[in-house]
């Protein structure tokens, strides 16, 4: 009887799935901290001074130095929305909850911050070849920059897919008594 | 549903209590509940296995199939 209801309780425990190793998850939430913060100051400080720089060495495009400005601070905006998104999506894994519509929610929010990320850079490429503004290095990183946010915004759609699948298999075992 | 599991039946016989058998199968007391009204949609073997062990029955006991 004892035996029988230990096995029962410890096939339970093995539904949840394979689990990440808490060191792991605390790892990249390390990253995602570092990565958060070297965000923020290059939006407070490196960003403004690059554009002044360019205004300097460009002035017949100085009018581009607050709306490039401005457009660079929002692409990184959408960047730290994704890593606030990414972090409580790991607080999520670690905590077991991950096959839920609030993980659902917060992928759905990274793939439209991606989105977003994405057309403003398409933006700043099409303005860049109209008006040849910045030096040609500029308009390489743009394009590199643009094809890394489609094969992110590829990738996130195919995880969300992966998440709902799960999920849905999920729910339907926590059926099973 | 057409499959009904009849437990109070045995739980009476055995002068068992729906906690008991909660722990006994190693199930929560909730589930044991959802079992006995109906609103169960699928069963492991092993805790079929348990409830058997549990009852002192067979399987035929608890279950039973009603035509709707």
């Amino acid at each position: 009887m004892q035996r029988n209801a230990k096995e029962h309780t410890d096939r339970m425990v093995s539904i949840g799935g394979p689990h990440v190793q808490p060191v792991l998850i605390g790892a990249i939430k390390v990253l995602i901290a570092l990565l958060g913060l070297v965000a923020l100051v290059c939006q407070v400080w490196a960003l403004p001074w690059l554009a002044a720089r360019f205004a300097l060495e460009d002035p017949s495009h100085a009018y581009l130095r607050y709306p490039y400005l401005v457009v660079a601070i929002a692409l990184f905006v959408c960047l730290e929305v994704v890593l606030a998104a990414m972090w409580q999506l790991l607080t999520m894994v670690a905590r077991g909850v991950v096959f839920s519509t609030r993980a659902k929610r917060l992928v759905d929010i990274v793939i439209w911050a991606a989105v977003a990320a994405g057309v403003m850079v398409a933006g700043l490429c099409i303005y860049g070849v109209i008006a040849s503004a910045g030096p040609p290095l500029f308009a390489v990183v743009l394009l590199i920059s643009l094809t890394a946010i489609l094969c992110f915004v590829l990738l996130m759609v195919v995880m969300r897919a992966l998440l709902a699948v799960a999920t849905a298999q999920r729910d339907e075992l926590e059926a099973v008594i | 549903m057409a499959i009904r599991v009849n437990l109070d039946v045995m739980l009476a016989k055995r002068h068992m209590g729906v906690n008991e058998l909660a722990e006994r199968v190693g199930i929560t007391a909730a589930n044991v509940s959802v079992l006995k009204n109906g609103r169960a949609k699928a069963i492991r073997f092993s805790t079929l296995d348990g409830i058997c062990q549990a009852l002192d029955c067979q399987p035929g006991d608890v279950l039973e199939w009603a035509e709707e």
